[in-house]
């Protein structure tokens, strides 16, 4: 008789249990996010990365030794403690830091991720190799670099210069030099082997070719909580799909995150948020600038008025299209600033009253497809703009090479090394390889930053006033996510770092 | 200056000097600590802005950040790493200065965003006296304010004061006065007592009568008016032999009013034993203003007859004259409050007391008047039963005099009265007597000995009839609501 009684709320408590969790719980702790990489995940690798979706999963499978916290400071990464003591960095590694079978990362994997850095080459990675590892290249693993030591039995990694390098903590943060653990790399190759024991909040459980990968968090990492999302889905985007189709992938809960890289209006993802509740935003700071890069071919086409004149045009048309964005008067604002006459004159030209239209025939990739709707109107001062020469009889075997680009790149760099590196790789300054490995090496040696900021002032105005690029527009970056997961993320670092997501 | 008031306000300014005292040491507290909370948020904020170029081993930014951003809140700061004993400071030495001069805000800064890993100590120093001073001259301020505000509560204590001494001595006049008025009573009542039993002509006693009474009066205004109207009880209503009441007043009357030609008062009814519970008082008033009334009425020679009589149980006083009557019109209205006839500047009080009288003994008031004939004013009365003669009563007074004048009246009314000057003598005497013998006990004793004490182990003897026989005001015995409280008078007249 007892036992009947006690039954009814027996049943409906586990009811309520089973409910919670079994099918609340899972559902929130996995995350669909879309992404326009389609590549296999062996294709990415730390060393390598050029493009936003690469940048993305190895930000999220890797650690450097040191990171930027959700308040732009800089902060331990794989690396608990870092700190000068004379011209020696140590870096104390993280206790009970291990990858997700449970193999332990500590200073040698670090040691041997910088080497292999160095033996694949690179602009920063030449620098710190010459200054640590003397002038020969390396060309193994076991190649030795006395400037680079693993002490108290793995704990501490030491990077032995002749003087202070006040850059290179801030330098250390770029997922560059991520730490690899050393089983999950190939020695003869150097290729990334294993991509579930890395050194990242997640690792991959899963990939199912296309650009389809699963992440899940590795319980072992000091990032790592319940809070976090535990499984990531990459869900590939093969269509053209205009931005209200791409965020429509939200409302039919194909994805739950659209990360900074897709969507790229933050406008169009701001109202997106605001028309439908369920979703958390974040924007960084503006640190995304568009500039127009004028190639070889647009330099004899079109005059430096001219040039000023289109970068004017195109500015205004930003600024009335966008509500986020501002107009910029120079590239560098932060690190390299223009000094006050220098930026009255590059402003007085491109604020010039004068109107004109140039008639040349000019191909511009990308033209129209930043603005959406305006072709008209460009082409009322641009009237024989087109985004490439269209194919048919006469058109060239080759495309030709066209006279402008419009490109996004981000300015959100904390240290102004990292910066002119990542600039001069873009070949934005329009110098010679070795004019820009001599540019850059005698940059490099300035101990101290203002003769450095000089330096970079200098071409960064020769560029400006030569108008081989000119500023358009400044922005900020985006992501959209699905409630109940909140951003934690920073302001002036550009990234889709997931497990900087805490559900709220 | 009177030496209180100067105690007084020697006790303001140390009041006032306590206050700023206090003040002082709250502004002075508030500055320091709210400086130091400011100055901790400020230390937190430069941290945070050098941190990174601290971390990364570049001193020289980290010093130019601090230098242009410290300079006005901050004489210096230092850098000093976990575990070493050297960091570096901005500017050179401010971590030496010593601790008596400079204050100091401690910012930790970590490695990590998670604040485990301490990478060292900011150490931020200001001047330890400033944000005292500016304490101190914000007490000033508040001193030169609050000065005005001082002296007025001097000048207002002075006033108060003043006021004070004014106050107290009326208070000590007033006390005095009623002082007098209680102690004159008994010898009045003797006096008059022992006026009764004088062999003298019927005027002259009449006179002595009343000024007896008027002293009497004089003395219980003067109880009334400070110590309120409830110091000086009245006598309670009880049955009372009019005929004599009303003797004595006409008797005044006649002598008050005998300069006047052909002006006769003439009382029948003087012999007649009619009693009736009034407040005797209150009805020689009642008399005398009706008596006069009529008097007033007179253009020349006139009479006035008042009579007393006893018809259906009830006690007939009528005061009839012939004078100039009443118009029809104000016949109706008069006994009402303001509304008076026939006299310049009277404020029809009289008539209105007197109906009011009346009908607070149960009786009733009645006006006939005709002009040209006269007005008859007829007040009947519930007619109370003669008492019997023999009967008894017990005093306990400790006052000789005040024995001697109820004796006089106790004879006069034919009452057995036996007075006792102490509690012990009374426990004597009472052996034999019924429980329903009336006793009568003054509140003060001597000796401390309170009445009331007294009759209340009397009721717990059984005795039923208690009534206090004192000066103080029947409140003061409202806890014992079984006991009544008459004056000092005898009750019996």
């Amino acid at each position: 008789m007892k036992i009947v009684k006690i039954w009814p709320p027996l049943v409906i408590g586990a009811a309520f249990f089973a409910a919670f969790k079994f099918s609340g719980a899972p559902a929130q702790a996995e995350l669909k996010v879309m992404s326009n990489g389609i590549a296999p995940v062996t294709a990415y690798d730390p060393s390598s990365a050029v493009f936003a979706p690469a940048y993305f999963l190895l930000e999220n499978i890797f650690s450097p030794l040191l990171e930027y916290s959700s308040g732009d400071e800089l902060v331990s990464g794989a690396a608990e403690r870092f700190e000068w003591a004379g011209s020696e960095a140590r870096f104390t590694m993280r206790s009970g830091f291990m990858t997700a079978d449970g193999r332990a990362i500590d200073a040698a994997d670090a040691e041997q991720s910088l080497k292999r850095l160095f033996i694949l080459g690179g602009r920063e990675p030449d620098l710190l190799r010459a200054l640590l590892c003397g002038g020969a290249p390396l060309k193994k693993l076991s190649d030795p670099c006395p400037g680079l030591e693993v002490r108290e039995g793995g704990r501490v990694l030491a990077m032995k210069f002749s003087e202070r390098k006040p850059f290179l903590f801030h330098l250390l943060t770029n997922i560059s030099y991520a730490v690899i653990p050393r089983g999950s790399i190939e020695p003869a190759t150097l290729k990334i082997k294993d991509y579930r024991n890395t050194s990242g909040p997640y690792f991959v459980s899963r990939d199912a070719g296309g650009g389809s990968i699963e992440l899940q968090a590795n319980p072992h990492h000091y990032r790592y909580s319940k809070d976090i999302p535990q499984k990531v889905r990459i869900i590939p985007l093969l269509e053209n799909l205009k931005n209200e189709e791409a965020l429509g992938r939200l409302l039919s809960g194909k994805i739950d995150y659209m990360p900074i890289f897709l969507v790229r209006n933050a406008d169009d993802k701001a109202r997106f948020v605001s028309d439908n509740g369920g979703y958390n935003a974040h924007f960084s700071q503006p640190i995304r600038m568009v500039y127009a890069v004028f190639t070889d071919r647009g330099l004899k086409t079109l005059t430096a008025e001219e040039r000023f004149f289109i970068a004017k045009k195109l500015r205004s048309l930003y600024k009335a299209r966008r509500e986020r964005c501002e107009a910029p008067d120079q590239i560098f604002k932060m690190e390299g600033a223009l000094s006050r006459p220098q930026l009255q004159a590059i402003r007085g030209r491109l604020e010039a009253p004068a109107e004109r239209v140039i008639k040349k025939k000019l191909t511009a990739p990308g033209l129209f497809s930043y603005f959406w709707g305006d072709a008209e109107d460009i082409k009322k001062w641009l009237p024989n703009a087109a985004e490439s020469v269209p194919p048919g009889p006469g058109a060239p075997a080759r495309p030709a090479e066209p006279d402008f680009r419009l490109v996004g790149g981000d300015i959100g760099f904390q240290d102004d090394v990292g910066l002119v590196s990542y600039y001069l790789d873009m070949d934005f300054f329009r110098m010679s390889a070795p004019e820009k490995k001599d540019w850059f090496e005698k940059y490099a040696a300035f101990r101290d930053k203002k003769d450095r900021m000089k330096m970079l002032q200098t071409l960064h105005y020769r560029t400006l006033a030569a108008a081989h690029v000119l500023p358009v527009a400044l922005l900020p970056y985006a992501s959209v996510a699905r409630k109940p997961w909140a951003f934690e993320a920073p302001g002036m670092v550009a990234g889709d770092q997931l497990w900087r997501l805490k559900r709220n | 200056m009177d030496p209180e008031i100067k105690k007084s306000i020697r006790k303001l300014f140390v009041k006032f000097l306590v206050f700023q005292a206090v003040i002082f040491a709250a502004a002075v507290l508030l500055s320091v600590v709210s400086t130091a909370y400011f100055k901790q948020r400020l230390g937190a904020q430069l941290s945070s802005a050098s941190r990174d170029s601290i971390l990364s081993g570049d001193a020289r930014q980290a010093i130019i950040n601090m230098t242009s951003s410290m300079s006005r809140d901050f004489s210096g700061m230092a850098w000093l790493p976990t575990g070493e004993e050297q960091g570096f400071s901005v500017p050179a030495g401010a971590d030496k200065v010593s601790r008596l001069l400079r204050a100091v805000s401690r910012v930790r800064v970590y490695f990590d965003d998670e604040r485990r890993f301490p990478a060292g100590d900011l150490f931020f120093y200001y001047s330890r006296w400033a944000p005292a001073a500016w304490g101190v001259l914000a007490w000033l301020i508040l001193a030169l304010l609050s000065l005005p505000v001082a002296f007025f509560e001097r000048n207002r204590l002075i006033r108060d004061y003043d006021l004070l001494l004014e106050l107290r001595v009326k208070e000590s006049h007033a006390n005095l006065a009623a002082q007098v008025a209680h102690d004159i009573r008994s010898p009045l009542a003797a006096l008059g007592a022992a006026a009764q039993n004088l062999q003298l002509p019927e005027e002259q006693r009449a006179l002595i009568d009343g000024a007896v009474d008027r002293m009497r009066g004089i003395a219980d205004d003067l109880l009334e008016r400070y110590r309120g109207p409830a110091a000086a009880p009245k006598a309670a209503p009880g049955a009372r032999s009019l005929a004599g009441l009303i003797s004595q007043v006409v008797a005044e009357k006649r002598l008050q009013h005998k300069g006047k030609p052909g002006v006769a008062i003439e009382f029948s009814g003087a012999g007649e034993e009619i009693q009736a519970a009034v407040d005797p008082k209150e009805l020689q008033r009642l008399v005398s203003n009706l008596v006069n009334n009529s008097i007033e009425a007179f253009n020349g020679p006139g009479m006035v007859e008042v009579s007393l009589s006893a018809a259906d149980g009830k006690a007939v006083l009528q005061v009839k004259d012939d004078g100039k009557g009443i118009p029809p019109e104000l016949l109706s209205r008069l006994g009402q409050k303001g509304v008076t006839h026939g006299k310049p500047g009277g404020n029809g009080l009289g008539l209105y007391h007197a109906r009011a009288a009346a009908e607070g003994w149960g009786g009733s008031f009645r006006i006939w008047s005709e002009p040209g004939r006269g007005t008859v004013i007829t007040i009947e009365l519930p007619r109370a039963a003669a008492r019997a003669a023999g009967r008894a009563a017990v005093l306990l007074d400790d006052d000789l005099l005040v024995h001697l004048n109820w004796k006089m009246a106790a004879k006069t009314a034919g009452v057995d009265l036996k007075a006792y000057k102490t509690p012990a003598e009374l426990a004597a005497g009472l052996a034999d007597l019924p429980k329903a013998t009336p006793v009568y006990i003054d509140s003060d004793l001597g000796g401390g000995l309170k009445g009331e004490d007294v009759a209340a182990q009397l009721r717990a003897a059984g005795f039923t009839d208690l009534t206090m026989a004192t000066g103080h005001s029947p409140e003061k015995f409202a806890s014992s609501p079984w006991l009544k409280v008459i004056g000092k008078e005898p009750p019996w007249k």
